[in-house]
């Protein structure tokens, strides 16, 4: 079975296309899911209304858009670093701007990329943190996948 | 130094008083002495009319006690002896030096003298004037006064025709030598003033009679003044004198009274002493009234005065306390609501300038955020563009033609370029938003690191940097780095087509009057048109075309807005091809 294990929390389709192309560079794209908002990540992590019945794993990583509507990327940070259960899952924030920083790490960010203009700085970027969250980090041991 | 109205006033106030004191004074002194003097003199003539009387009564009387034995009925019918006795009688009285008795041929009948009475040596008198006149003028004779050469006692001769009544001629003549000393005793027994002494003087000047007997026996001479009034008397001294001419059957003396000055003029004195007195205390008097009165004036204006110091100095809540009617009442009152209107005034300038000032600050804040999340949410299109313009490529790999993959790759650029002009916009915006937090700042650290950063654009450069001794400043430090990454990025970028690049980094001398410091960074490079130098500092302003160098025209401008304000000031100088210095003044950092 196809493990889905990349969580993308992202609002601009765009955004999803590129971040998409980027991670099919290393062949991970087939392991994202996609949430189209904070609301619908929370859902997803929380297995609430459309995930109510998922049966996959906790995401390794999730990946986090901060501008988004109904629930922001900030808020979903905070409810999941505030989760006993779900706050060893690694959470880096893809941004365009370095203005929410501070927060986000205040809130217990694993990492913030400002999202480059060029693309091949944007792939580099995705490119560093796959490597290490996705294929090199060992998350502690028998808690996500259970 | 200042003076005060206290001062002046006090100065007016005493020399109003004094100035008509004074006068008085001296009018009055004037006055008492002259008055003085005539009494003084009036004094003097009293007495020297007086000791005339007594002087022309003495010898009148002498005279008629002579004459009394010549017009003696018997005095021809007396025998020698008789008559010798008679002249005994007479020189007894001790006013007669001699008496002699002489016949119509001038012989000596009788002599006798005081000290020996009877003298048997007669002589012949018949050529000596107290013969010759009397007998000749049938008037009694009168010598001038000469000198006893023993006695030094002055005296003088009187000559009296005796007539045989029977026949009417002159029988004889009788001669008495008259002791002038007699004089002295009259003037004695006077009753003169303190320092006032009487004498006579001769036709000759000779001091004949005097209180004091010794004055007259030396032989004094006395020169008679023109005129009485003060002059130099017996004793040389200043006096008050007065001169009475009396002349008795051609005998003349001067009758002179005189008064010590000092003496004669003592009630004038006592009256100078008197008004000194008077003017002296009418001054402590008018000093302290003048003292009172003047702080009475003085004392509110100085009230005034201090009061608008303090609301000079800056504190409004003064106000002046008086309530007098006065126009120093009205004054203060005027100053008062002056101050009252100043301090409304005030306070609304001050509402007002904080309320716009608040104004500006929202409206520059909103201007900035909204800078700010412009050029934020124009990232993430232009992101996708080159995003996809760069998939694009990589999937048409083989299936386009030259010019179309020369203007994919224009698309690519172009979004680069759009990308740090973002950058640099997000940047200036910040520079203006962010806390300023001023320190000490050693400029030598920042340098160092920035060109930290340089060192990829420097790779193939042959750059030489000539750093001189940099003063430390007063500055927020992360902002400051912003000022010298611009500047000097772009004196290495501007250097790029020299062969032998070289970048100077340093302060101008310190100028001890300024707080602040002049720091420049000049370059060897392509430098600029200096027609242009005002578009320098502006926002997207560019003098060199970007094939030539890239750049989105945002640094100096961030340059200036960071300088600006710390308090600075920015500036450049340069030639096309001869390179460009840029200055900027920052605060020199304080002593430590």
């Amino acid at each position: 079975m196809e493990t889905k294990d990349i969580l993308l929390v992202e609002d601009d389709i765009r955004d999803v296309e590129l971040t998409l192309a980027a991670l099919e560079e290393y062949n991970l794209a087939n392991r994202v899911v996609v949430a189209r908002d904070g609301a619908e990540a929370l859902d997803y992590l929380y297995r609430r209304g459309a995930y109510a019945d998922r049966t996959a794993n906790h995401p390794v990583i999730v990946l986090l858009d901060l501008h988004m509507p109904k629930i922001d990327g900030l808020e979903v940070l905070r409810q999941v670093k505030r989760d006993p259960v779900l706050k060893i899952i690694p959470i880096v924030v893809l941004t365009s701007s370095d203005q929410d920083i501070v927060e986000s790490y205040d809130l217990g960010v694993n990492a913030y990329v400002v999202k480059p203009v060029a693309f091949d700085g944007f792939v580099e970027a995705v490119k560093q943190l796959s490597l290490f969250w996705i294929l090199t980090n060992e998350p502690p041991p028998n808690t996500i996948r259970s | 130094m200042r003076k005060s109205i206290r001062i002046r006033l006090n100065v007016a106030f005493i020399g109003l008083a004094i100035g008509p004191l004074l006068l008085v004074g001296v009018i009055l002194a004037w006055q008492g002495f002259a008055t003085q003097e005539q009494q003084a003199l009036k004094l003097q003539r009293e007495v020297t009319r007086r000791v005339a009387t007594e002087v022309t009564a003495f010898f009148e009387e002498l005279e008629n006690e002579l004459r009394f034995i010549g017009k003696a009925q018997q005095w021809p019918e007396l025998n020698q002896n008789e008559q010798y006795k008679a002249l005994r009688l007479l020189i007894s009285q001790d006013v007669f030096e001699s008496l002699t008795l002489l016949d119509s041929q001038g012989q000596e009948q009788i002599h006798i003298s005081r000290l020996s009475l009877l003298s048997t040596e007669l002589r012949s008198r018949a050529e000596a004037d107290e013969f010759v006149i009397p007998y000749t003028s049938g008037q009694v004779y009168y010598s001038p006064i000469y000198f006893d050469e023993v006695s030094s006692e002055p005296l003088t001769t009187i000559a009296i025709p005796l007539l045989d009544l029977r026949t009417g001629l002159i029988d004889g003549i009788l001669v008495a030598e008259v002791r002038i000393k007699r004089i002295w005793d009259l003037i004695a027994s006077l009753e003169v003033s303190e320092g006032q002494s009487v004498y006579i003087v001769d036709a000759q000047g000779r001091v004949v009679a005097h209180r004091n007997p010794s004055v007259v026996l030396r032989g004094t001479h006395f020169d008679l003044p023109e005129q009485d009034g003060i002059q130099l008397g017996l004793n040389g001294t200043r006096v008050v004198l007065a001169v009475e001419r009396a002349h008795f059957r051609g005998q003349e003396f001067n009758i002179v009274a005189e008064q010590a000055v000092s003496e004669a003029l003592a009630p004038a004195i006592n009256t100078v002493v008197i008004t000194v007195s008077l003017v002296i205390v009418a001054l402590i008097i008018a000093s302290a009234l003048g003292f009172l009165a003047v702080r009475q004036i003085v004392q509110p204006v100085q009230a005034m005065a201090a009061t608008a110091q303090a609301v000079s100095a800056g504190d409004l809540s003064q106000r002046v306390e008086i309530t007098s009617q006065d126009e120093l009442g009205i004054l203060a009152d005027t100053f008062n609501s002056m101050t009252i209107q100043l301090q409304t005034f005030i306070s609304s300038l001050e509402r007002q300038v904080a309320e716009r000032t608040a104004q500006l600050e929202a409206s520059n804040k909103e201007l900035e955020a909204f800078a700010y999340s412009v050029s934020h949410d124009l990232r993430a299109p232009l992101r996708h563009i080159a995003g996809f313009a760069d998939l694009l490529l990589k999937h048409s790999e083989g299936q386009l033609d030259a010019t179309s993959l020369h203007h994919l790759g224009a698309i690519v650029q172009s979004t680069e370029q759009m990308g740090r002009l973002i950058d640099d916009l997000l940047i200036l915006s910040r520079v203006g938003r962010a806390e300023m937090q001023t320190r000490r700042v050693a400029l030598d650290e920042i340098i160092h690191k920035v060109r930290g950063e340089l060192a990829p654009e420097e790779e193939g450069r042959h750059i030489t940097w000539e750093i001189g001794p940099l003063p430390p400043v007063e500055a927020d430090p992360i902002l400051l780095r912003q000022v010298w990454a611009n500047l000097l990025s772009n004196a290495v970028k501007f250097t790029a087509q020299q062969e032998k690049a070289r970048i100077e980094i340093g302060a101008l001398p310190i100028d001890t009057e300024s707080s602040h410091v002049t720091l420049f960074v000049r370059d060897n490079g392509v430098g600029f048109d200096p027609q242009y130098t005002h578009k320098l500092f502006g926002v997207f302003q560019r003098l060199h075309r970007e094939e030539e160098f890239e750049g989105t025209g945002v640094g100096l401008a961030t340059v200036r807005r960071i300088v600006e304000r710390h308090g600075g000031r920015v500036w450049a100088k340069g030639e096309p091809d001869h390179g460009a210095t840029f200055y900027f003044t920052l605060r020199q950092a304080s002593e430590e």
